[in-house]
């Protein structure tokens, strides 16, 4: 059974932490995430400028961080979210490359 | 000796509000990407003169029409939306119910969690030979709690009842349970007058946020990202704690039934866990989120579908308000 729970654990790291993200892939996979229509996102780019960047959308970019980096965001601190950049800075830029 | 559940039932009030009805009411909603979204179309609430001890008679109703009343020898009501301050409502639903007299009856207050505590409850109360057979009845009305201009919330919640029987049986069908507390969150989800902290305020002042919800401080409040916080610490940690405790895999487990949040939550939590699709519950499609009724809803139908069948063992999982969380597997 310990067997069993470790090969589990093992999965689990594997498939929600990866250390390094490409920037364009980041860009890429979070406009999946919070599946805006016709919107590409870039560093610039101003979450509070968009329509549909709502309370379902902070819903998906919780559940992005934590699956693709495992870090958690707080309330707090994704109220100060305005562009991408800031929100990779909360990620911390040296999970990028 | 042990405990089992031997009958669910549940009631919803009659009034449904749509999808559509909240697209039209705020013009800022798109129904589709709501119900794509949180797994939600309609939700049940009460109308005004109707309450938690309404609904909570209701769903009794159906079940001592199948079971001998005069078996039942406790009332547990759990409900966060009480018809008084004063007397526990579970005493009322002993004369309205015309239950014996020289039962026991009493309210407890707990969210998304109840089910499971009240289950433990239950099952402590039979196995101490202080109970027979128990009457569990989950009552919640979060919508006499919300904003009518709080959109968030009135999407997410429903209103709604759950009757439960546990019963002193030869053999243990309610396994170990996980408990968990953390008061640390409690600000997050919260009514913060009517009672005797802060007073009902009929002049409170309108708290808005940046996606237009309006709420005062004698509504419900709801911090949505702290709750998800939460819910992804804690439950992935809950689930491998209550199948250590019963000396468990996922692979010994035949069905799961987490707290019905909203789809995006839950299913966020599957793919976290690995737990197979077709081992999980999810729908909260016509109720939304029903608070400690979730739970029993969910093992209703599945029942009724034939989905759990007679000697599966399904887990249960709640977690929320307070901060507060449980889980249990049951031997059906």
């Amino acid at each position: 059974m310990v067997l069993v729970l470790a090969i589990h654990g093992e999965l689990q790291l594997l498939s929600f932490k990866i250390y390094k993200m490409k920037k364009d892939i980041f860009y890429k996979e979070l406009a999946e995430y919070l599946e805006f229509e016709n919107i590409e996102l870039k560093e610039d780019t101003n979450l509070n400028s968009i329509s549909e960047y709502d309370s379902l959308a902070q819903m998906s970019i919780i559940a992005f961080i934590d699956e693709k980096f495992n870090i958690k965001l707080s309330a707090e601190q994704l109220r100060k979210i305005t562009t991408i950049k800031s929100l990779m800075k909360l990620i911390g830029i040296n999970n990028f490359e | 000796m042990g405990t089992k559940i031997v009958a669910i039932n549940t009631y919803l009030p009659e009034k449904i509000i749509t999808n559509q009805q909240l697209e039209n009411d705020f013009k800022r909603w798109d129904s589709e990407k709501i119900e794509a979204k949180l797994g939600i179309r309609n939700r049940h609430v009460v109308k005004d003169d109707e309450t938690a001890l309404d609904l909570a008679y209701n769903a009794s109703l159906k079940t001592i029409k199948e079971y001998d009343k005069n078996k039942i020898d406790f009332v547990i009501l759990c409900t966060q939306s009480p018809d008084y301050f004063l007397p526990s409502g579970a005493c009322i639903l002993q004369n309205k119910l015309g239950l014996r007299t020289n039962i026991g009856a009493f309210d407890f207050n707990l969210g998304c969690s109840g089910y499971i505590y009240g289950l433990a409850i239950a099952k402590g109360l039979i196995n101490n030979n202080l109970a027979n057979s128990i009457l569990l009845i989950m009552s919640e009305t979060y919508s006499k709690h919300i904003h009518k201009k709080d959109l968030a919330n009135l999407t997410i919640f429903g209103d709604g009842a759950a009757s439960t029987i546990i019963e002193k049986s030869e053999n243990e069908h309610i396994l170990e349970f996980v408990f968990g507390t953390d008061g640390s969150g409690f600000e997050n989800l919260i009514v913060k007058n009517g009672a005797f902290r802060k007073k009902y305020d009929p002049n409170a002042p309108q708290i808005s946020d940046n996606s237009g919800n309006i709420w005062t401080d004698n509504n419900l409040f709801m911090n949505g990202p702290e709750i998800f916080n939460f819910t992804i610490e804690k439950v992935p940690k809950l689930v491998d704690e209550i199948l250590n405790k019963n000396e468990m895999t996922l692979n010994d487990i035949d069905f799961i039934i987490f707290h019905q949040a909203n789809k995006y939550i839950i299913e966020y939590l599957r793919r976290k866990i690995n737990i197979p699709k077709e081992k999980f519950y999810s729908n909260m499609l016509d109720t939304g989120n029903t608070v400690s009724v979730t739970i029993p809803l969910a093992l209703e139908y599945s029942i009724n579908n034939k989905i759990i069948k007679r000697g599966d063992k399904v887990l249960l999982c709640g977690f929320g308000v307070g901060y507060s969380w449980g889980a249990t597997i049951i031997k059906f």
